[in-house]
């Protein structure tokens, strides 16, 4: 009974600092960014309601300054306001773009931790943010990637949190 | 109605009240049966309660989804930490009342994987698909190995296999060994050994908490292998020749490597010898033809090295136990006869394919001939219908075969059935005949 005690302890803990994680990872210096998204194809009609994206500061072009022999593994995209601009329902917004990426963290301006990978059409940096998961009755549910643009809370170590999908006017 | 292990607590106790065997004895035989079957004491309200908690689970979960607005997430997180607790907890303490702790306990065990669920949804987290299994698995890991009863156990090794399986047969995943549908790179050679922990953790769980029986795990660890080079991995084998040898040794391995004491409730490897056996018949309609890429250089280590390992454990093993010298032999034969006769195919014609089909034949003829002879000798009813099943097999799949052509009139038909009728008798004769005189025998 006290190693299973032990256990549920160990399950519990994983799950709250998890959690603790996920809420509180410390910021960038930088708030919310918006990212361009573009169209994909949903294929996993299995998990549930949500919205695939795809994001144009994952595709493979914006590493094509690393080493050709990198082919797969983590990635740091650095992220800048290059003057685009897209309207939503709250007025305009910034739209960050990737400006290249780099095997060692970049040491300032916004960047994001993803994963270079191939995939389905060739090869992409994955960030964990291409799922958005949302209530049967939302009327995001209808929402197609390249339609919406991703608003995204980058954190300190790099990784990206998906807080809202916004509509483009 | 009463169960299996009712008539025999019944059959027992009316044995020792008759003096046939003490009391003691009645007990202990009880117990060791009840120790041989993990579901033993299940009743169906056990079943029901089984069924009771995986419908909670999902249900928990359908209703924080269809709730998803409603809650922040810090609420969400909260309720679903209670709940876990709430579930651990019950397990523990109901432990001694079977129809409460086992929905508990499934409740627990999937706990976690509802736990990454939620926090994928709350986060909108997306990533690799087989990491939530593997997190899922470790995390379960220590309550199936500390937990009083092996139901925990018996499903991690399910939920093992099933990433082992899921993981490596499909491309783009953390545990992935075949390559893209077009692409020539393979994945990261670091996928092997995490694949391989996998299978040894699975292995090693089944066996510690004895939920599987290690026919089962074996079976199921060959089968994976099978797959692997039959996959584009880079163990992928092509050549017809060596496909058949590997398949054929599997299923030998399998057989030797089957424990005695399991070997009597074991039937899926003899089922996939005969499965394996039975296929090599149709190779009489075989035509070599252009085979889709080359052998891989590993996959054919593998494949002499499953034939050679197949052929020691045959050849140097004692298989079946209390049996004479010439069953042993004829035993042997059988197993390594299948991939002795797969070397036929390398560089194969047209004529070697069908002298596979008829050496199959032959053995699945002598296989039943064997096992009806046995089963008179040693008054096995079982045997004998087993025996007569598989030459039965073989006599109607080969007129289906040779003759199927002629079917093609109502004349034809009708002469079939009036043909299989008679042979329908003539076995039906010879397989009461032979059971009585086992009966017979046994008196």
């Amino acid at each position: 009974m006290k190693g299973l005690r032990l256990v549920l302890l160990a399950q519990l803990a994983f799950f709250a600092l998890w959690a603790g994680l996920l809420i509180g990872a410390p910021r960038q210096d930088v708030g919310d960014i918006y990212l361009e998204t573009e169209p994909v194809d949903p294929r996993d009609l299995l998990s549930g309601t949500y919205v695939a994206l795809s994001y144009p500061i994952g595709n493979a072009r914006t590493c094509s300054g690393l080493p050709g022999s990198f082919r797969r593994g983590t990635v740091y995209v650095s992220l800048s306001d290059k003057g685009r601009r897209a309207a939503t329902p709250s007025g305009q917004v910034v739209v960050h773009e990737a400006d290249g990426c780099a095997l060692e963290k970049p040491r300032s301006g916004v960047w994001a931790r993803g994963n270079l990978a191939e995939g389905r059409g060739g090869r992409r940096v994955v960030f964990g943010i291409e799922r958005f998961f949302l209530n049967e009755n939302d009327p995001l549910k209808d929402a197609r990637s390249g339609s919406v643009l991703a608003q995204v809370r980058p954190d300190r170590y790099g990784g990206l949190r998906l807080n809202a999908l916004v509509r483009k006017d | 109605m009463a169960s299996y292990y009712d008539k025999l607590k019944r059959d027992l106790d009316l044995s020792a009240a008759e003096g046939l065997i003490t009391a003691a004895q009645a007990s202990a035989v009880y117990e060791r049966s009840l120790a041989n079957r993990l579901l033993a004491q299940w009743k169906a309200v056990h079943w029901i309660a089984l069924f009771s908690g995986i419908l909670i689970a999902a249900g928990v979960s359908l209703v924080l989804a269809h709730n998803w607005d409603k809650f922040g997430a810090v609420v969400k997180i909260s309720g679903f930490l209670l709940v876990f607790a709430a579930a651990a907890e019950a397990a523990m303490r109901l432990e001694d009342r079977p129809a409460a702790a086992v929905p508990a306990e499934a409740l627990w065990f999937f706990m976690p994987v509802i736990g990454i669920g939620l926090y994928a949804q709350i986060f909108h987290l997306s990533g690799d698909p087989m990491k939530p299994y593997l997190v899922w698995a470790a995390l379960s890991l220590p309550l199936a190995l500390l937990a009083h009863g092996r139901r925990s156990a018996f499903l991690l090794v399910i939920l093992l296999f099933g990433t082992l399986f899921a993981g490596t047969l499909t491309p783009g995943s953390m545990l992935s060994l075949v390559s893209r549908y077009g692409a020539e790179a393979l994945p990261p050679w670091w996928h092997w050994p995490l694949a391989l922990s996998v299978l040894g953790t699975a292995s090693a769980v089944g066996l510690y908490r004895r939920c599987h029986s290690a026919s089962r795990l074996l079976g199921a660890a060959l089968a994976w292998v099978v797959m692997l080079l039959l996959a584009d991995t880079v163990l992928k084998v092509r050549s017809e020749a060596f496909v058949l040898l590997a398949v054929s040794s599997a299923t030998a391995l399998w057989v030797a490597w089957t424990p005695a004491e399991e070997r009597g409730e074991a039937r899926l490897p003899y089922l996939a010898w005969f499965a394996n056996v039975y296929a090599m018949t149709f190779l009489w309609h075989h035509s070599p033809r252009h085979q889709g890429g080359a052998d891989s250089p590993w996959g054919v280590v593998l494949v002499w090295a499953l034939f050679a390992f197949a052929l020691g454990s045959v050849a140097l093993k004692p298989l079946l136990k209390d049996a004479g010298k010439g069953w042993e032999a004829a035993f042997k034969a059988a197993l390594i006869a299948p991939p002795l006769a797969a070397f036929l195919l390398f560089g194969a014609t047209e004529v070697h394919a069908k002298a596979i089909a008829l050496f199959a034949n032959l053995i699945i003829c002598a296989a039943g001939a064997g096992l009806i002879w046995n089963g008179a000798m040693e008054n096995s009813e079982r045997r004998i219908n087993y025996g007569i099943a598989a030459v039965s097999l073989i006599a109607v799949t080969r007129f289906v075969d040779l003759f199927g052509g002629l079917l093609n009139s109502g004349l034809g038909f009708i002469g079939a059935g009036l043909g299989f009728a008679a042979l329908a008798t003539f076995i039906n004769r010879g397989r009461k005949a032979l059971i009585q005189s086992a009966e017979e025998a046994k008196r």
